[in-house]
């Protein structure tokens, strides 16, 4: 379907040189009259994933405030890598939207050597939407009960606790890179793929000891007992673990991150475009309703002041990772 | 005496008309698109999941459901009538399965994949609704050590499927390992034989490379042996199974059903492992092992009935722990999600209806299943009465159908082409494509969990002795290793008596 | 096209290609050790079974007899790869209409029962069924034509 809208705007293009004064006539209306057709949100995950889950949340809401309809197009591939290619060649019209987050706006760039995107460039940000903190948690027959046993039991036993993660260039596995360097622990790390799910089932085994995951796929578990909570990420309790300490409070302060998902559009799309955008999704993030839904999968509703805001946390977030990243030398290429 | 009160509840939700129309709805659904090559369950789910969102929650699981049972015996279909398995399990079905179709028994073929599919699906509904909390704690003893050894004893057994050469068929599991270490390296991020194009970062898809030897190759090889201008059927026979019929695919049935159940409940290849372990079994069991890949019975009841019960049993761990085991069970957990559902040992409790409906759906939509493809057996093997030299441009053509919609991507048909003319020069060569598949599939994630299970004990290779399930699977391994082996010994000191005598 | 090499020297000579050529492009991944493998540790275990299992049938081909490969004849191999070929190049630019066509055409070309109007026939009467079925249907995104 993009494929052959892709081919459509090429012909569309085509005609369009023929005469220009007409082009810029024609796209200053567009521009007044923005949407005037279907907008495509590219999710760079499969249907089911946390992504798509926060996309298809904020869908319907998007589209009522917008008056225009949505489409959700799941492009899934190489860690989100496929997408987010697919998004930043689109015609940057407003048409086209991406949904970024954490790893593939913030860490895949420093870790696929061969990625042609270049986020921060190719892409406006418009807003954050979607916050979901980190979970430190682990098997509940590990002797640590706190960050501070935890880092006295690791130092005691230098490289033989295992620490699991969803994947080499995960936001959970930097995370916890981030955080061992921080209280200078010696760990190995197991990597698993396929989402959060092969290494927690690890983790509730007892093959490996702990792992941060995110809230939303940690809550249930810890909830029910088969894994304990060490600590989250956030700089302040999240309501829905409310005994649960943060990292800050445990002395480690530079242990506050989390995945985020936002909405991003290729770079070159017009200005009045991106504030019309902007005005929509953080109307659509105040919505009840979806701050509800996401509140019950431990994910929290959010949206950012403004489209600089958001333009400077993701900065600031791929600024963080990079550095982790360069120091430990995750490097693929 | 719970028990029945849990499933009289769980019946009185799948049993409403509208629940009873989305299950309908899902089976029949599956069944379409799993009969087109190259979507397989998960692609089938992924394509409908959007459209569940707007149903209620019970809707939701129970279409959801249909359409992946659907989409798992669609694939036999194919595999049995034109030897393209549509998704990873049903690689074994087509081994026996379109050899029978070949001798005129496609419809009996369809039959004993059907009623062993059903018969399997009953019992595994019965397996999750006594003990599902049980087993989940089972899986969870499984760690990369346990998984490692399994897998080994997977390949080894493997290589019983191959009716040829052993040398080629180990070389074809090789080459099949080989292709799946394409991509992106899970442990270091590095690419590995991506010759820099960004889509083989996930490396080859399975659908391009059994489309590729199987449809394309095995139509090449036809058409080069002159069979354009025959007809696909001669003489239908037995489109019912006779009672020796039921009788010799009973036994196989209750073994796969047995093997499927437990090995779904591992996460990965359960229901791959499943059939292929069987279908080993069964060569094994036989008195004449030398039917097998001619067209053997057993070779398609057993691997059927293993394949549709693991299915089954890989919703436990997600039912009861909320732990996706298979692609397919994460979209479920993403399905519950949006609806506003965690799932999770809570589920059951917070939930019953939702729980105990979804399970009484699972017989439900088997049952749908055989009511559903029974009759259509007729039709497909009518379908296979057009003259091949107009059936099997169609099947080129759903081929490139299938492939291009895995990702709609161009390069993945460009690939399948590429693997056509391998899988001509393999069938020239007497190279099976079956064991390259099946390396393909295990190979990754043997090498995970070996990597995996080396750094959690840090180096220490003991690891996969001192665990006893580990240790049980290799000295099965080792077992099967000196039953295949010993022929071969034999065989060749015969050869050098014999020369010797000369 | 005769061939009168054995099936299992060919089959040794291609296990030994692909082993040796997935050895020489994994040299620049790290081998590791076995307690931390790097990314070349198991493909070159992997290919370094297969040339093993390579030579073993070149010298079994030398040793013993073995089948020849016979009579190939190579035109159902290249049309057919042509026109599955031409679909993947077709698809995206030109829609599936015509991709479709092709195949179909191309399939019954690589025959020798070749009949045109029937051809012609079955290629519309599938084009059609399957976009109705696939693209209308199921909502498969395949690519229309660009004719209209």
């Amino acid at each position: 379907m993009i494929a052959t809208r892709l081919a459509a705007r090429r012909f569309a293009g085509a005609v369009a040189l023929l005469a220009a004064g007409i082009l810029a006539a024609s796209s200053a209306r567009a521009q007044s009259d923005y949407p005037n057709q279907p907008i495509t949100i590219i999710v760079p995950f499969a249907p089911g994933g946390a992504s798509d889950f926060a996309a298809r949340l904020l869908q319907p809401r998007l589209s009522e405030l917008l008056g225009q309809q949505i489409v959700i197009e799941n492009r899934d591939g190489a860690a989100g890598n496929v997408g987010m290619d697919l998004a930043a060649r689109a015609k940057p019209d407003g048409y086209t939207l991406f949904l970024g987050n954490v790893g593939t706006v913030s860490i895949n760039p420093y870790i696929f050597a061969s990625l042609r995107v270049k986020p921060l460039q190719d892409f406006v940000p418009v807003s954050i939407v979607a916050d979901t903190p980190g979970l430190l948690i682990a098997n509940p027959a590990f002797p640590p009960n706190n960050v501070k046993e935890l880092v006295e039991y690791v130092k005691a036993r230098p490289g033989e606790v295992n620490f699991a993660s969803p994947g080499t260039g995960s936001v959970n596995r930097l995370e916890m890179e981030s955080f061992r360097r921080e209280a200078g622990l010696d760990m190995v790390h197991v990597p698993y793929k396929g989402g959060a799910g092969p290494a927690t089932a690890d983790v509730m085994g007892g093959h490996v000891s702990l792992m941060f995951v995110t809230i939303s796929s940690g809550i249930n578990h810890v909830k029910g007992g088969r894994l304990k909570a060490l600590g989250v990420s956030t700089k302040e309790r999240v309501a829905q673990l409310p005994d649960v300490p943060t990292m800050t409070e445990q002395g480690y302060p530079k242990s506050v991150s989390s995945s985020w998902q936002g909405i991003l559009v290729p770079a070159g799309t017009p200005q009045p475009i991106i504030d019309k955008l902007h005005k929509a999704i953080v109307e659509t993030m105040k919505d009840e309703k979806i701050r509800a839904r996401m509140a019950e999968s431990g994910v929290i509703a959010v949206s950012s002041a403004s489209p600089a805001e958001f333009k400077a946390y993701i900065e600031a977030d791929a600024a963080k990772w990079s550095g982790v990243i360069t120091e430990i030398g995750v490097k693929a290429d | 005496m719970e028990l029945f009160n849990d499933l009289l509840l769980g019946f009185s939700i799948a049993l409403t008309p509208a629940n009873l129309a989305y299950g309908f709805l899902g089976v029949l659904l599956g069944t379409i698109i799993g009969v087109l090559p190259g979507l397989g369950p998960v692609a089938t789910i992924s394509i409908l999941l959007p459209v569940t969102f707007a149903l209620p929650a019970s809707a939701a699981l129970i279409m959801l459901a249909g359409i992946y049972y659907g989409a798992q015996y669609g694939g036999s279909t194919t595999a049995i009538l034109v030897n393209l398995p549509g998704e990873s399990s049903s690689v074994v079905t087509a081994i026996d399965g379109y050899q029978m179709a070949r001798k005129g028994r496609a419809g009996l073929a369809l039959a004993t994949a059907a009623l062993s599919s059903f018969f399997a699906g009953t019992i595994a509904t019965v397996i999750i609704a006594v003990a599902a909390p049980a087993l989940a704690e089972v899986a969870l003893d499984f760690g990369p050590a346990d998984y490692f050894s399994l897998m080994l004893f997977g390949l080894i057994a493997a290589v019983i499927l191959a009716h040829g050469s052993v040398v080629k068929a180990v070389g074809m599991i090789l080459v099949g390992i080989l292709l799946g270490t394409m991509g992106i390296d899970a442990n270091t991020g590095l690419e590995r034989f991506t010759f820099g194009i960004p889509a083989f970062g996930d490396g080859i898809d399975f659908a391009v490379i059994a489309m590729g030897m199987f449809g394309i190759g095995e139509t090449i090889s036809n058409l080069e042996r002159g069979g354009e201008s025959r007809t696909f059927l001669r003489g239908v026979r037995g489109l019912w199974p006779s009672w020796t019929d039921i009788k010799s695919i009973i036994r196989p049935a209750i073994r796969g059903t047995a093997l499927g159940s437990c090995l779904g409940l591992l996460p990965g290849g359960g229901p791959v492992l499943a059939s292929f372990s069987t279908y080993a079994l069964e060569k094994k069991l036989a008195k004449d092992p030398t039917r097998f890949g001619k067209g053997a019975i057993e070779g398609v009841a057993g691997p059927e009935a293993a394949n549709n019960a693991a299915a089954q049993t890989a919703f436990i761990p997600m039912l009861t722990l909320g732990l996706p085991s298979s692609a397919v069970m994460a979209l479920m957990i993403g399905a519950l999600m949006m609806q506003g559902l965690s799932p999770g040992p809570q589920l059951m409790t917070q939930r019953p209806d939702l729980f105990w409906g979804l399970i009484a759906s699972m017989w439900l939509g088997n049952l749908m299943l055989v009511v559903l493809n029974l009759p259509l057996i007729g039709i497909w093997v009518k379908l296979l009465s057009v003259p091949y030299r107009m059936l099997y441009p169609a099947i080129m053509l759903f081929c490139c159908i299938g492939v291009y919609s895995i990702h709609n991507n161009a390069l993945d048909v460009t690939m399948a082409a590429l693997f056509g003319g391998f899988g001509f020069i393999c069938h020239r060569l007497r190279c099976e494509p079956a064991p390259l598949l099946l390396g393909f599939i295990l190979g990754p994630m043997i090498e995970e969990t070996l990597r995996r299970a080396l750094l959690i004990s840090h180096g220490d290779p003991m690891v996969f002795v001192q665990r006893p399930i580990s240790l049980s699977f290799l000295i099965l391994a080792f077992c099967l290793l000196v039953v295949l082996v010993a022929p071969m010994i034999r065989v060749t000191r015969q050869k050098a008596f014999e020369e010797g005598a000369e | 096209m005769k061939i009168s090499l054995s099936t299992d020297f060919l089959t040794g000579l291609i296990f030994c290609g692909l082993g040796a050529t997935a050895i020489i492009i994994g040299s620049k991944y790290p081998i590791g050790t076995a307690a931390r493998m790097g990314a070349g540790y198991f493909p070159l275990l992997v290919s370094v079974g297969l040339i093993i299992l390579g030579v073993v049938l070149l010298a079994r081909s030398f040793l013993g007899e073995t089948e020849e490969v016979g009579e190939v004849d190579p035109r159902p191999l290249l049309v057919m790869l042509v026109s599955v070929l031409l679909f993947g190049l077709l698809i995206e630019d030109w829609g599936f209409p015509l991709a479709g066509a092709v195949v179909v055409v191309g399939a019954s070309l690589a025959g020798r029962a070749f009949k045109p109007i029937e051809t012609g026939l079955l290629a519309v009467g599938l084009v059609v069924f399957c976009t109705l079925l696939f693209s209308y249907g199921l909502g498969l995104n395949l690519p229309h034509t660009r004719f209209w």
